[in-house]
């Protein structure tokens, strides 16, 4: 078959070739659906315009639970990463993040590899200037030249490129990313669907000239000597791993910033778009912080081929001269080149209210937005969503029941219905703080949590799978034996337990309850006591759900209640403004976001303990069909 | 949307003045149809928070009665709505005809609590507020009413704010350092948190302990009399229920055929427990009851212990101490008037906490003493304007719960846990104040964030 200029019929059409376009391009073809890839330049597929790096906290959950989902994130990363470390080490493993420095250029020729092998997705390079609608359904898209693509399905993956706006100082040119147009014709089909868009800005630093740069008077920064791969089917690292380099601003840095205020277009109302908190710029930090006088900036490798250099700390969109000057303010920079100015951008992006959970819009059946125009920022929040757009996609051409993964399921889980349910109001990125089921949503158990479903679509193998089940398998064996065997306070039980740290036992206990205490671990307590031998694996699971055990039980605890809220689904055709007692804002809340389940109303901002306990009710008695009460039937409309 | 609704909103019954609330999209409408100003004209622009005086109408034109009219425009008013109030004559058949008349021009018949609904639905006021209004209607008491005049102007509810805010500080250390472990940010100590964890949870131990004092107030306390027959305990409830007017009522509506008395004692109620057990005959087949005395003594907040002065102890006497110790009570000795046999200082020191007062129930001495006695142990030292008693039950449930949480927390940082540990009981702890307050804390957590530290390498 030809690629990309034989059909003119494909079941799922993708807009846009970044990370969450990646996915969801992948995850149709994989599902077995007839997929066209369109983007502006087959060069730029999974680009990384900003850092050169994957994972972190929070970051590196979602790329493992995109791998347990049979995605690629994770894979391609591990073949191309040339520095990978776990952080938060010191601290427990539900908040331990992988991260890795990955090399730009092998990055995007190994995930283009991938796609142009992919049987059953074409790729073609174009603009996509127009959305076919028809009766409330996407049909296809018109690209550049006029040229129409009929479709089933339409996932819009197009990144900051809606009416994007490129500021350096008090210059502003309309792109995408630097040296790319923006999709201005496409905006203006999105507005023609009566869509509400909202305006974000982000931004990123200068590169630099390894060359220019003093690299011997810089704190090293290594990777981990043991590099841990983010795929659970990646046996190994074996790339060269590279260093990266820690600095720091300092007083005349924050004065370069104060001098030049005036050519921020940032603080010269130039911007509109509001841009993250999480990730201010440098003129950010300088007026907002004014007391901390020094600011990390991390020298991060852009590759091992390249010689450009990411100073991560540093985004800004001052004037170009400005930048030269402030860059060569700090240690070891004071030489440094500039070869490409950092910037700010602003794009219009389509608030997620206006989205199901399945990532399909209210308005337009069979059309899919996942990434940056659904207000997130980061690759790997956008190849999440790819992810669950794609397979959303794939699933309705199939007429399969859609995929919604809850918050209990995963942080991708936390992330759409976070975005679904709240929207957002800055670029959207996970933190470990907004899961509330943080503990059982940990980086080692990704596998156990989604590696069923990825099989069940069509996108993990049999093999990958029956290993993951044989794993747990273990797992639940082993800690059955460890609650089993008893160990008794006798002279050689106590030899045993002052070799590994303890120096008194009272009474009976079980192998379970040792492992429990705070200065014991696993492999000490095998040796001891030794069982089955089981894998590394087996062992670190056996250990974190042990030792966690107490502290999930609170932690669900907590979220019980809501657990219950989120079994409790709501018609999609339920009458909030004949709910007497409801205010009109509550009610307008509703209307708006439409929540699919009683738990998802309760997230929505402004909606109050007693307004779920009035529709609770409500739904309880509709459910079970008790009748007589008029507030019901107000709720059913025949009021 | 809300419909409009309308309710006569003070008791029933014959009283100098009637308060008729309309609220609601046509509150204004409804009200100013029917009242006409002293020349007979349609008020047809009332400026709002005014009060007009006029008449009431009904809509054949009928004068009902005069009246004074206030308009409460939205969202200024009790419910947030429009709300109109009519003052009228008291009088159940003039307010009704009035009430009948603006039902008439569309408005429905609140339901019992519907205006506090709708002010907590519309936010007006939070889930402690609109529990205290509840309280309010139902004080009975004037220090309950003060408690709950305390909570509705957002006593409880500013309190817990403030413990919720220094928790919420703690938490946002423990967050930042999980998320941006790698931004070169310096955070709180843990002796740091674990120091302001620890007074948090030593107030909110206060809160919880006040529950008792303030259920008192609201509902009375428990006072169970105990002794062996012939000690005099009915001659002390007779006494009690007949002391001087000014101190002691009898509470009306009690009937003699219950188990309980119920008498007043300056601003607190206070229910007798086991009158029956009291009254009975000396010659009762069980001498001293000893099975019904502890199922008393556990339900009572206070417990009278009776001996007889003029006799020494005898072994009914020591079973009875030893049924009680332990127990908040006062140590009485009966019988003053005649001469006395008894060990006191034997009961002193097998009860040394309790206080002991003499009297006579049959002549009447030291029953003054003994009704201060008890007012100052039940309503105990606290006065009513500096001090904030927790009320309801849910609330108490929820304080205790946090309270055990932040106990688990001071646990984990003790031994240094990981963060995201020390956080599940912080989070729980914020939870069950949160449910007190009416509200969820995931964005105040990151706007605490956010605006305390500079995130981003």
């Amino acid at each position: 078959m030809l690629k990309g200029n034989g059909m003119n019929r494909y079941d799922v059409v993708v807009i846009g070739g970044g990370h969450a376009g990646c996915e969801a391009a992948l995850a149709s073809a994989r599902m077995g659906c007839s997929t066209l890839l369109i983007t502006l330049d087959k060069d730029k597929i999974a680009l990384m315009p900003c850092n050169p790096a994957i994972g972190g906290v929070g970051k590196g959950h979602i790329v493992r639970e995109i791998d347990a989902l049979g995605g690629e994130m994770a894979k391609v990363t591990d073949r191309t990463g040339i520095q990978f470390r776990i952080l938060n080490r010191s601290k427990g493993p539900a908040v331990q993040g992988s991260r890795a420095q990955a090399d730009k250029q092998l990055y995007k020729d190994e995930m283009r590899r991938v796609l142009e092998s992919q049987a059953g997705l074409d790729i073609l390079c174009g603009e996509a200037e127009e959305l076919v609608f028809e009766a409330g359904r996407v049909r296809g898209v018109v690209i550049s030249g006029g040229r129409q693509i009929a479709a089933s399905a339409v996932v819009i993956t197009t990144g900051t490129f809606l009416n994007g706006l490129i500021h350096v100082g008090l210059k502003s040119s309309p792109a995408g990313r630097v040296g790319e147009n923006p999709a201005t014709r496409l905006s203006q089909s999105f507005l023609s669907v009566g869509f509400d868009l909202g305006r974000l800005k982000t931004g990123t630093p200068p590169r630099l000239l390894a060359g220019t740069i003093d690299f011997d008077r810089l704190e090293v920064q290594e990777g981990d000597r043991d590099p841990q791969p983010f795929s659970f089917s990646t046996e190994r690292i074996d790339r060269p791993q590279v260093p990266c380099y820690l600095t720091t601003t300092n007083e005349a840095t924050a004065q370069v910033v104060r001098d030049n205020m005036h050519l921020s277009p940032l603080y010269s109302g130039r911007i509109e778009g509001v841009g993250p908190r999480y990730c201010p710029s440098i003129e950010d930090k300088v007026v907002k912080f004014p007391d901390k006088l020094s600011h990390h900036v991390f020298l991060e490798p852009e590759g091992l081929d390249t010689d450009w250099i990411y100073p991560n700390g540093i985004s800004t969109s001052l004037a170009e001269e400005v930048q030269w000057k402030l860059v060569r303010t700090i240690p070891g920079l004071e030489r440094a080149e500039i070869v490409r100015p950092g910037y700010a951008v602003e794009y219009d992006f389509v608030p997620p209210t206006q989205l199901l959970p399945t990532l399909e819009t209210k308005k337009v059946r069979g059309l899919f937005h996942a990434g940056q125009i659904n207000g997130t920022s980061g690759y790997e929040e956008a190849a999440g969503q790819g992810m669950v757009a794609g397979i959303n996609a794939a699933l309705g051409v199939q007429k399969r029941p859609p995929l919604i993964l809850s918050r209990m399921d995963g942080y991708i889980g936390v992330l759409i219905d976070d975005l679904v349910t709240k929207g957002t109001l800055e670029p959207y990125r996970m933190f470990t703080s907004r899961a509330e089921y943080r503990l059982i949503l940990r980086q080692d158990n990704a596998d156990f949590r989604l590696m069923g479903k990825g099989h069940e679509l069509g996108l993990v193998s049999r093999e990958d799978y029956e290993r993951c089940v044989e794993k747990y398998r273990q797992v639940e064996g082993e800690i059955r034996r460890l609650s089993e065997t008893r160990v008794l306070p006798n002279p050689e039980t106590l030899e045993k337990l002052r070799r590994i740290g303890i120096e008194e036992l009272r009474a009976p206990t079980t192998l379970c309850s040792l492992l429990k205490r705070p200065e014991i671990d696993y492999l000490q307590l095998y040796r001891e006591f030794n069982g089955a031998e089981v894998s590394r694996h087996v062992g670190e699971q056996v250990e974190i759900q042990v030792k966690y055990e107490g502290f999930i039980l609170r932690q669900n605890q907590m979220v019980e209640k809501q657990k219950k809220l989120e079994t409790v689904p709501i018609p999609a055709d339920f009458n909030y403004s004949g709910v007497s007692g409801l205010s009109r804002e509550v009610v307008q809340k509703l209307e708006q976001i439409r929540p699919v389940t009683l738990g998802q109303a309760s997230r929505i901002s402004g909606i109050t303990p007693s307004a779920i306990t009035l529709l609770f009710l409500l739904l309880e008695q509709r459910r079970s069909g008790g009748g007589g009460h008029k507030a019901r039937a107000a709720a059913d409309g025949n009021a | 949307m809300n419909d409009t609704i309308a309710a006569i909103a003070t008791p029933a019954g014959e009283g100098g003045v009637s308060l008729i609330r309309i609220s609601g999209e046509r509150a204004r409408e409804c009200a100013l149809s029917l009242f006409r100003t002293p020349r007979g004209a349609r008020l047809d622009d009332p400026a709002p928070r005014k009060v007009y005086f006029g008449e009431i109408a009904d809509p054949a034109g009928e004068c009902l009665d005069q009246a004074c009219l206030t308009w409460f425009k939205a969202p200024r008013s009790y419910t947030a709505e429009d709300v109109v109030e009519i003052t009228a004559h008291g009088g159940v058949w003039v307010t009704t005809r009035i009430l009948q008349a603006i039902l008439d021009q569309g408005a429905r018949l609140a339901e019992p609590g519907e205006f506090t609904r709708r002010a907590f639905l519309n936010g007006r006021i939070d889930l402690s507020q609109a529990e205290a209004v509840a309280d309010l209607i139902a004080a009975a008491s004037d220090r309950a009413l003060h408690t709950a005049v305390s909570h509705l102007k957002g006593g409880l509810s500013h309190k817990l704010g403030g413990l919720y805010d220094r928790l919420i500080g703690v938490l946002s250390h423990l967050e930042a350092a999980i998320d941006f472990s790698e931004d070169g940010l310096t955070f709180q100590s843990a002796e740091e948190s674990l120091r302001i964890v620890r007074s948090v949870q030593k107030e909110i131990q206060t809160l919880v302990e006040s529950y008792r004092q303030g259920k008192i107030y609201r509902e009375g306390a428990r006072v169970a009399i105990a002794g062996k027959p012939n000690v005099g305990k009915s001659s002390l409830l007779n006494a009690l229920l007949q002391e001087d007017r000014a101190i002691v009522t009898p509470f009306s509506g009690t009937t003699r055929d219950t188990l309980e008395e119920r008498v007043r004692i300056h601003d607190i109620h206070i229910q007798i427990i086991d009158s029956a057990g009291i009254r009975q005959h000396p010659e009762a087949i069980e001498a001293l009851g000893i099975e019904r005395t502890r199922h008393a003594l556990e339900r009572a907040d206070l417990a009278l212990v009776l001996f007889d002065a003029s006799q020494p102890l005898d072994s009914d006497d020591r079973l009875l101490i030893d049924t009680v110790r332990g127990k908040p009570l006062i140590v009485l000795l009966n019988k003053n008037d005649l001469e006395p046999h008894i060990d006191e200082g034997e009961i002193r020191a097998q009860l040394p906490q309790a206080p002991v007062l003499s009297l006579s129930a049959q002549t009447g001495t030291g029953l003054a003493e003994l009704c201060d006695a008890i007012y100052q142990t039940v309503a105990g030292g606290t006065t009513p304007d500096t001090s904030l008693w927790i009320t309801r039950e849910r609330h108490r449930q929820h304080l205790a719960r946090a309270r055990d949480a932040l106990e688990q927390t001071c646990q984990s940082l003790e031994q240094n846990r990981s963060e995201e540990l020390v956080a599940v009981d912080l989070n729980l702890a914020l939870d069950h104040l949160g449910a007190i307050l009416g509200k969820t804390f995931a964005e105040d957590l990151l706007d605490h964030i956010f605006g305390q530290f500079c995130i981003g390498k």
